[in-house]
């Protein structure tokens, strides 16, 4: 996250560099003609403006060739020297910072595992009634439906966080994109700011409603969104709302809520050993033995001590070597057909053999976090396999 | 014979040491003029550099950069032809004047 900000900072930095270049170039030919131009008895002020000023350095060019003999009676070029020498330097310079501007890092992290452009029936069929009338009644204010020429895409935002840091959930509607639209999504970093591009293909077939997308981003919000549908590229306008248009699931952080039959779990979860050696970021699993839990007290036990783990540096995770491996996968019955859900993503459980610390990959909630908890978690899920 | 130019007809250019000077140092101007010339083709790279790494986010700075590169080099243009015509001008009087 940190490092968004000074990414832009080198960049300001590097062009105020080329900025007081220039200038600095301007006051070396400035004062080098104003001084000239005194001693042959010409305008000093004047050429030294024109000559400071004028595009491309044709005014300094114009005053080396016109300028008259001195007339103190002596001769030679005054010391043009260090002022052709550095109108030779600071161009270099300038063409050497602006090569080192980089393409800031927006940290916007998108994830869509699965295309998640649906029918508004479709759409339906997944959310609770309330949810789709807002939506249906949001849709019905958008103009042109059946236009993609000069309308600009709606777009709803939802605010969620988790971790501390922010999750935004938006619902894009696309018109005239047919049934089953092929989107891809992504974000473009530019010098100074960044914009996320959903960019759809039409299925071929006629929908006359809009295609609703739905995908989320973590880290920072981009700076702009814009929609290319077919050929058309279309402003987008955004919407915030105070409940979660998208088709995924908000997981609650378990560490910070108390178990109660009415709380959000998924229907179980799968639990495989395997047999592995490698380091963090690099291994090779084997499958060993599987089962499933299904009891939700147990499920909403296994889920709290993972988000009750301490975030760990990336740095420290990686290179950390280990032995056999966990993966944990949430299954939410609804949507078991989604096998790369989102939400269904896996926990990987290992123990890393320096610090023999319990460490979970943690890939549930559309970014990925390095956890670090005791060992008594993995003993826990070792237990589960015990005959 | 026939002398194909009447050497008494103009007093020959006097040659001092100021004016052979002087003509050196206008050779010298002239080719450091060429010179800085080329020397200003990096600024030029430069804004164009920007421009095009700009190009897809930020198109407000592209168009600074080009709008740069364009005012630029119409000005160096209008700058060097308004420049030229007045060499011109000058060679025309001082031959006119040189024939009288």
């Amino acid at each position: 996250m940190s490092a968004v900000p000074s990414m832009a900072i080198n960049n300001i930095l590097l062009l105020a560099a080329i900025a007081a270049l220039l200038v600095l170039a301007a006051v070396i030919i400035g004062g080098y003609v104003y001084r000239d131009a005194k001693r042959r008895g010409m305008y000093a002020l004047r050429w030294a403006l024109i000559a400071a000023l004028a595009p491309a350095l044709m005014g300094f060019i114009i005053y080396l060739l016109t300028r008259t003999p001195r007339t103190d009676g002596k001769s030679g070029l005054g010391g043009i020297g260090f002022v052709i020498a550095s109108l030779i330097v600071i161009p270099i310079f300038l063409l050497y910072f602006a090569s080192m501007l980089k393409n800031r890092d927006s940290g916007v992290r998108i994830k869509t595992p699965y295309n998640t452009a649906l029918t508004f029936e479709a759409y339906c069929e997944e959310k609770d009634a309330q949810t789709a009338e807002k939506v249906r009644q949001w849709l019905d204010t958008l103009p042109g439906k059946n236009s993609t020429r000069h309308t600009p895409v709606g777009l709803l935002r939802y605010d969620a966080e988790y971790r501390g840091e922010p999750r935004r959930f938006y619902l894009a509607a696309l018109p005239n994109t047919g049934r089953t639209p092929l989107i891809e999504s992504g974000v473009v970093d530019g010098l100074f700011t960044s914009t996320l591009v959903i960019n759809a293909m039409h299925s071929g077939d006629y929908y006359p409603d809009y295609t609703l997308y739905s995908f989320s981003l973590s880290g920072n919000e981009p700076d702009r969104f814009k929609a290319i549908i077919g050929v058309n590229e279309l402003e987008v306008e955004l919407t915030a709302v105070d409940y979660n248009p998208t088709v995924f699931y908000i997981v609650p952080d378990y560490s910070k809520v108390d178990y109660n039959d009415d709380l959000f779990l998924p229907d179980k979860l799968t639990i495989r050993k395997n047999s592995s050696e490698g380091y963090i970021g690099s291994s090779r699993h084997s499958f060993v033995a599987g089962i499933d839990i299904d009891e939700r007290r147990e499920v909403f036990e296994l889920l709290k001590i993972i988000d009750s783990a301490e975030l760990l540096d990336h740095l420290e995770a990686h290179g950390q070597t280990y032995s056999d491996l966990f993966t944990v996968t949430t299954v939410y019955g609804k949507r078991s057909e989604h096998v790369t859900h989102w939400d269904s993503v896996t926990f990987l459980i290992t123990l890393g053999k320096e610090s023999g610390d319990c460490i979970i990959f943690d890939e549930s909630r559309n970014d990925f976090y390095y956890l670090k908890t005791d060992r008594s978690f993995y003993d826990r899920l070792s237990a589960l396999f015990e005959p | 014979m026939r002398n194909i130019y009447d050497f008494e007809a103009e007093k020959p250019p006097a040659l001092n040491e100021n004016v052979l000077r002087d003509t050196l140092e206008k050779k010298r101007s002239k080719r450091l003029a060429l010179l800085l010339m080329f020397a200003y083709l990096p600024v030029y790279a430069t804004a164009a550099l920007l421009a095009a790494r700009a190009y897809k986010t930020d198109q407000i700075l592209t168009g600074i950069c080009i709008a740069f590169i364009a005012f630029s080099a119409l000005g160096s243009l209008l700058c060097a032809a308004a420049f030229s015509v007045k060499e011109d001008r000058k060679h025309e009087c001082s031959t006119i004047n040189g024939n009288k």
